[in-house]
């Protein structure tokens, strides 16, 4: 009876208890992977990964150039200058500045976020063998140069020089990835963290032999670290210094010709034997200055100044990179060739020409005219230009006036010309009645922190001398 | 003989044409024994009026009631009829020759044993009497002429809101019970959605066609949404789609046709001789009402020797552009059709029941070249082998597709607001004419329209199988296992004629493609005690559920495309740089699973309790907070059930309590507490793939919590003719998961936390009666209402808190106040002497607007989102004949108007609202004016930025509606026409109109979407319902 009762509930229960044991045996697990993202823990555990984080890196490294070479005296006025609403940015107009500097600060930051992201996960990574472990290194070498690369854009726009205000707020130095309240460091904090950063990256990017020879490329190097150096001590007017690092460069760095020059603006710009580092870009380059003339066509806005293009001989090799302009005028033809670019062009950061410039200078502070005037005529022989002769202040005047003839449309002039403490004046319209006319002491030589920056800090940092918010 | 045979002939002649020619009459005579039966038939304790009770004659089903109850039949003067109906007794009711009867059933308490009509698991009885939950029949939703079931339930549940956006094939908003989550969007704040008993995704609406829904739930407190745990911290929504009943055979044809409207124009805008002066205002050659003006010729030509004659010239000119009136809402907006096809079959036996629909919908949109199509097919057949075994299996499957012709700046909808009046489609020859000021370049409206291309198809197939077996009395055991599969495609073509691809050279031409495809897998298994002891009832659940969803989406953009070729075989593929053809693709797999049991007890008959457990685990959250539990106990007390208190109550009195906790995870990506890096897909530098950080991780990040308590009653009075339900309730959310900004040096802008703590409390009425009742004549309405507040009642350390860094406006949320403040400056107009705006500041000061504006200086203007909400529904009906109407309102909301009608200098080569030429200070001494001078605006853009951007009182509206969303007149045939067709058995005619009009006093566009273009586009329509 039992027996049969058992049987009887078994066929009963048979159908429903296989329908559950079903439904048991799928939901088993709950361990579903991310299948197009890699999660924490362990996510960067290997070499090639690590890679890819360094990539994205160097992708949101500064690059920006129009943004700041607009702000020097390259640029003269077109007769669509007024009209178009970019020219504000050139004008000096403070709402546009700001605008500038609140996308700015983000990007770089990004950059050195991304760093640091790899730097405190860099002792997770499974390295085999000794040239694994040597390529660990150059990766956390190519970090830290990231990182100083980024911190020095910063420093040099959201911070007085050092000379004038070491003690003055600079910028947020962040060693960790962690979401933490930061205040801001001094310039000469800055400065002296980036010394040891660039010593660091230096010594660790030298791994592999690649010390000793010259190395250009899109990924930072050793040389590129040098070429930092250089820049640091110039701001900080340490002239031997600058000689030091400068010559050990230019020991390596040897070719200048009108080969290098002409690849230099090439797609693979950063295989010129002038180019110690040069950052890849998918951006369009000069698309703000573009103006789409109902008359002409595609036009420049702004044209290069005039008086750089008659300052330059006729067998001048950079009249090669004056682009002509259908009103007229030249544009800047370092980028591209043609008004609608669609191939990338990687933007240099670091060449020759500009080392012997600065070793130039640094010996004309240092009282040194004819090494000065050796280093200046180096380059005006290597550019076909006429070498200048003269000393003391008509020296002077002539290497300065080369920087801004073989660094025009690049990124250096701002910078240039807040390092020298100097006023900037150019034409504004196409009779030269209208003259932008900004002095040294002007407040908008360092720009303003972002105002999320300073909200978000909840008191720890304040907004730098004279700006205010402008709404977005 | 021959004088009576005479006298016969014509007799005989007379009957025999009278036979001949009332063929009827023959038929009629040899049916003499045939009557036509009529009547209602109601429930014996309330009265009411029962539908759907089928009415059989010898084993036949001959008809099923109507909604007021009424049948009416053809049947021999002997015969014996028998009603039955789910959850009453059946009634034989013998005829002896009386034609018009009235009935009454019985109801039977043990038909809870009988034939459960839906195919959810989670449906168990034992939540019913302490929940909130409130039922839509599908007759309440399915005569709209509206594409998706969603919409169609606004206005119909108390504490429901859906805000439809106007657009066709675009997803509404469902509300329940206000919002309580910080994060903005429909994946924090939407319910639940569950069909048949498998959850489905809200883009499943579109597939679903209304006239196949049985009934809609909507659970809105703790002890409904119970069973479906952590998921339903929202609220949940179950749809149930229909079943045969025992007894019914019909096939049906439904058909629905119609048009759909305009709408109503959102903004009056300036004709041309205001346009042309406003122009003037600004002193800007640009524009030709400065340029022809005698002002304007004089500056640009000034002492040429013709002067007078240019000056006449350019007055000419002025004047047939005055002449000019095009009103581009009637070009741009059109009219169009709707039409609904609904064929099938519900066959229905005591072992076997099917119900088989197919439908083709397409309704046209007010836009040329938008519009959806949709074909759908549904399969559903329950099967009872025994008395306790039912298995129910129900299929669907849907193809919908959607076509835009709008992507960017240059669409139909917005070209409606800024195409001037003066200028035109073609000129009297009908060549092209260029437009002149609104956009710059020569254009003509031929280069405006067919920017570009778009379509979205949906191809989805369902089916979910439900087991229920009773092996024993006590016991039952319901499995349920369900998969869904759905293909999205998306397609978006700008071809390479359009204007924004003039200035791409090589790239001309953007086309972009899509296709996700997502299946679901479900499963539902419940075991189910019951037993009785005495006066004490008790019933024991326990069920475990699992959901794994995986979708796979590829798509590819390329450029570069053919003109004639519209498929991606026009992409220029050999394009690099940043115009190389990209891919975009995602894997996803995630997983749910949980683990529940519920316990139910009732005493005597009208104490109920309920208690609820369940344990949800998520496979996207990171491992130590993957489980979270929900859990909810209610009680209820049914005062009519009292048999001390019977003499007072003897109608249904319910009076509930419940409460319940919950975790919500609606919010939460796994990116927001764990390191998540993806890769970057394009952007590689130079050829090395990119990896990134998804977004600032904060491991400290908790699931918000929920704990709501409700308190509700359900009544019943004057004999069952008023139904009454009114529920108040509580809601706290905390640990309410919001993203903050954070200092940008961390690298990141925002990053998500727990920011504190918010509560919803609210109260809703639900009212349906029967109110009169004269012979033949029926007026019914049902109304429902509801109330909510939220308020923030802490922010965890901080006062205040601000999703932007401006902390010189008002915070976003304060402790102590509403999170849907409109803030926003007192406007004092327009200065007479320098024509700049002036505001009341804080402390009484005035102030221009060229200062920015500081925190204190703002003042609340109201809620953005309405407090009170509601609808209504009145019918009225004479015997088949029905007239109803529907309403649904909200009050309380204020919206600002700013953005629409502020342009800056720029702006002003587009058309402007009516009215502002006057209102717009021209010139020292002006006064009382309320619009800024364009000239000013201009030449400060500081000024300029702060007029668009700010709501001040003079933009801020009452945003209070009543719509009118449904009117409707049927017309139920009545026996004796359909006598004459043997094949129709019943048919329904109705006529409607669907959003016909709005009655608010806001002044700009539709109030509901709050959008330029959003106004809900009327449909007036003619359906037929004929049954076989």
């Amino acid at each position: 009876m039992i027996a049969i009762l058992k049987k009887k509930l078994l066929k009963t229960l048979y159908v429903p208890l296989s329908g559950l044991l079903c439904c048991c045996f799928h939901a088993c697990s709950l361990d579903y992977p991310l299948e197009d993202k890699i999660s924490d823990p362990g996510a960067i555990d290997r070499l090639s990964v690590a890679r890819e984080l360094l990539n994205t890196a160097y992708l949101r490294s500064f690059k920006d150039l129009s943004t700041l070479a607009m702000l020097g005296d390259d640029f003269g006025p077109t007769r669509y200058s007024a009209q178009f609403m970019s020219s504000q940015f050139w004008l000096w107009k403070p709402e546009e500045i700001s605008v500038s500097a609140n996308n700015l600060w983000p990007d770089a930051y990004q950059a050195i976020s991304t760093a640091n992201t790899f730097l405190q996960r860099a002792d997770e990574i499974e390295v085999k063998g000794e040239q694994e472990e040597s390529e660990l290194r150059k990766l956390r070498g190519e970090a830290l140069a990231i990182k100083a690369w980024n911190y020095y854009i910063l420093l040099r726009l959201y911070a007085p020089n050092i000379k004038e205000a070491p003690k003055a707020d600079a910028i947020v130095l962040r060693n960790t990835d962690r979401p933490t309240q930061e205040g801001r460091s001094s310039v000469e904090q800055v400065y002296s963290h980036l010394d040891s950063l660039t010593t660091e990256a230096a010594t660790l990017l030298a791994e592999g032999g690649t010390d000793g020879s010259n190395v250009h490329g899109a990924f930072f190097n050793s040389s590129a670290m040098w070429a930092l150096q250089t820049e640091l001590a110039v701001d900080r007017e340490e002239w031997q210094d600058a000689l030091t690092y400068g010559e050990q460069l230019l020991s390596r760095y040897t070719q200048l010709d009108a080969d290098t020059y002409t690849a230099l603006w090439k797609t693979n710009g950063y295989q010129s034997n002038e180019s110690v580092m040069a950052l890849g870009t998918h951006s369009e380059i000069w698309t703000t200055i573009e103006y789409q003339s109902p008359l002409y066509g595609r036009s420049s806005a702004l044209n290069i100044a005039s008086d750089i293009i008659n300052s330059y001989s006729e067998e001048d090799l950079r009249r090669q990179t004056l682009l002509p302009d259908t009103n007229g005028g030249y544009t800047i033809g370092k980028y591209r060739t043609k008004f609608f670019e669609t191939e990338f062009y990687p933007i240099h950061l670091f060449r020759t020409a500009r080392i012997l410039l600065l070793c130039a200078e640094a010996a004309y502070r240092l009282g040194d005219q004819d090494k000065a005037r050796s280093y200046l005529n180096r380059l005006q022989e290597a550019r076909q230009s006429p070498l200048s002769q003269g000393s003391g202040k008509t020296l002077w005047i002539a290497i300065q006036a080369e920087f801004r003839k073989e660094l025009v449309g690049e990124w250096y002039r701002f910078f240039d010309l807040k390092r020298w403490r100097s006023e900037l004046k150019h034409p504004i319209n196409t009779s030269g009645t209208e003259v932008l006319d900004i002095q040294a002491s002007d407040y908008r030589w360092v720009w303003p922190i972002p105002n999320a920056e300073i909200v978000q800090s909840e008191g720890k940092i304040q907004q730098n001398p004279n700006w205010i918010h402008y709404e977005e | 003989m021959k004088k009576i045979s005479l006298w016969l002939s014509p007799i005989l002649w007379g009957i025999l044409v009278f036979i001949a020619c009332y063929p009827n009459a023959v038929a009629y005579a040899q049916q003499s024994e045939k009557l036509l039966v009529k009547g209602q038939v109601r429930d014996n304790i309330s009265k009411s009026p029962l539908p759907s009770v089928t009415i059989k004659v010898r084993g036949i089903a001959l008809q099923s009631t109507n909604e007021q109850g009424y049948f009416s039949v053809r049947v021999s003067s002997t015969d014996t009829l028998v009603f039955t109906s789910t959850g009453y007794t059946s009634f034989r009711y013998p005829l002896h020759g009386e034609t018009s009867v009235n009935i009454v059933l019985e109801s039977n308490e043990s038909a809870l044993d009988e034939v459960v009509i839906n195919a959810n698991v989670n449906d168990v009885d034992i939540r019913y009497p302490t929940a909130a939950i409130s039922v839509v029949k599908g007759a309440d939703i399915s005569y709209q002429p509206i594409a998706d079931p969603l919409s169609a339930l606004q206005g119909k549940v108390a504490g429901l809101r859906v805000i439809r956006s106007g657009e066709l094939g675009a997803a509404p908003e469902v509300r329940i019970r206000g919002v309580s989550s910080l994060t903005r969007g429909n994946k924090a704040n939407q319910p639940l959605y569950v069909l048949d008993g498998q959850i489905i995704d809200m883009d499943a609406f579109l597939t679903l066609n209304p006239q196949d829904i049985e009934e809609m739930k909507v659970l809105k407190d703790a002890t409904a949404n119970a069973m479906y745990g952590v998921k339903a911290a929202n609220g949940v929504i179950e749809i149930s789609t229909k079943r045969a009943k025992t007894g019914e055979r019909t096939f049906f044809y439904n058909f629905q046709g119609g048009v759909t409207l305009r709408g109503s124009k959102g903004l009056e805008l300036m004709d041309s001789e205001e346009k042309l002066a406003y122009e003037a205002l600004t002193q800007n050659p640009a524009f030709p009402g400065y340029r022809f003006s005698e002002e304007g010729v004089r500056k640009e030509y000034g002492n040429a020797s013709d002067i007078d004659q240019l000056i006449a010239v350019g007055q000419a000119t002025l004047d047939s552009l005055k002449g000019i009136h095009t009103d581009w809402f009637q070009e741009l907006m059109r009219r169009d059709y709707y039409q609904s096809h609904q064929v099938g079959m519900a066959s229905g036996t005591d072992k076997t029941s099917f119900y088989v629909a197919l439908n083709y919908t397409k309704q046209g949109g007010k836009i040329e070249g938008n519009n959806l199509q949709r074909y759908t097919g549904r399969f559903n057949m329950q099967h009872r082998p025994t008395d306790n075994f039912t298995l129910d299996l129900s299929v669907g499957g849907a193809y919908s597709e959607t076509t835009t012709h709008s992507e960017g700046d240059v669409n139909p909808a917005s070209l409606i607001y800024q195409l001037n009046p003066y200028e035109t489609k073609s000129n009297a020859l009908g060549q092209p004419t260029p437009l002149i000021t609104s956009y710059r370049g020569e254009r003509t409206y031929a280069d405006l329209i067919g920017q570009a291309d778009g379509s979205n198809r949906n191809t989805r197939g369902s089916a979910t199988v439900t087991l229920r077996y009773e092996p024993w009395s006590a016991v039952h055991i319901d499995v349920s296992q369900g998969i869904d599969y759905v293909v999205n495609d998306g397609y978006m073509r700008i071809p390479p004629e359009a204007i924004s691809q003039q200035d791409k050279g090589e790239g001309k031409g953007q086309l972009t493609t899509n296709k996700l495809s997502t299946v679901n897998y479900s499963s539902n298994a419940r075991i189910l005690w019951q037993k009785s002891y005495y006066k004490h009832d008790f019933t024991l659940t326990g069920n475990l559920d699992y959901l794994r969803t995986r979708h796979h989406n590829i798509g590819y953009t390329g450029f570069g495309l053919s003109s004639k070729i519209t498929s991606a075989a026009g992409i220029n593929q050999g394009l690099t740089g940043n115009l190389a053809p990209t891919l975009a693709s995602g894997q996803e797999t995630q997983a749910q699973l949980g683990f529940g049991g519920a316990f139910g007890y009732t005493w005597n008959k009208f104490l109920d309790a309920f208690f609820n457990y369940k344990r949800d685990g998520a496979s996207i959250l990171p491992s130590d907070k993957r489980w979270n539990t929900a859990w909810a106990a209610g009680v209820g007390v049914e005062l009519s059930e009292i048999s001390e208190l019977q003499a007072i109550f003897h109608h249904p009195f319910r009076i509930r309590a419940s409460m319940g906790n919950t975790a919500g995870l609606g919010a939460i990506s796994p990116g927001y507490a764990v390191a998540i890096f993806t890769p970057t897909g394009q952007e590689a530098y130079l050829n090395g793939r990119g990896l990134a950080l998804e977004s600032m991780y904060n491991p400290d990040l908790v699931p918000e919590q929920s704990r709501s308590y409700n308190i509700g009653l359900d009544v019943s009075v004057w004999n069952g003719r008023v139904n009454l339900t009114a529920d108040v309730y509580r809601r706290t959310n905390s640990q309410v998961l919001m993203e903050v900004p954070i200092q940008p040096s961390i690298g990141f802008q925002m990053m998500m936390r727990n920011v504190g703590v918010i509560r919803n409390q609210g109260i809703e009425l639900a009212v349906s009666a029967d109110v009169m009742r004269q012979g033949e004549f029926r007026w019914n309405f049902s109304a429902n209402g509801a109330y909510n507040t939220n308020k923030v009642l802490d922010l965890y350390g901080k006062d205040k808190l601000w999703t932007n860094n401006n902390a010189s406006t008002p915070p976003d949320y304060q402790v102590g106040k509403a999170t849907d403040i409109l803030w926003g400056v007192q406007s004092l107009g327009i200065h007479p002497i320098d024509g700049i705006p002036r505001y009341l500041g804080a402390g009484g000061i005035q102030y221009d607007g060229r200062r920015p504006i500081e925190n204190e200086d703002f003042v609340a203007f109201g809620h953005t989102t309405p407090p009170f909400t509601g609808g209504m529904t009145q019918s009225f009906s004479y015997k088949n004949i029905n007239l109803s109407f529907d309403f649904y309102y909200t009050l309380g909301a204020k919206k600002s108007i700013s953005p629409l009608l502020a342009r800056d200098a720029e702006d002003i080569r587009y058309a402007q609202v009516k009215g502002m030429l006057d209102q717009t200070w021209q010139q020292l001494g002006d006064e009382g004016k309320a619009f800024v001078n364009p000239r000013i605006v201009s030449s400060n853009t500081f000024l300029g930025s702060f007029i668009r951007d700010i709501t001040t009182s003079r933009t801020v509206q009452q945003a209070n509606y009543l719509r009118l969303s449904n009117v409707r007149l049927s017309c139920q045939f009545p026996e004796t026409w359909l006598a004459h067709s043997k094949v129709v058995k019943t048919a329904l005619a109705r006529i409607q109109a669907q959003d016909l009009f709005v009655l608010s006093s806001y002044q700009g566009p539709d109030p509901e979407s709050g959008t330029l273009a959003g106004s809900l586009q009327p449909v007036i329509s003619f359906s037929l319902n004929l049954g076989f």
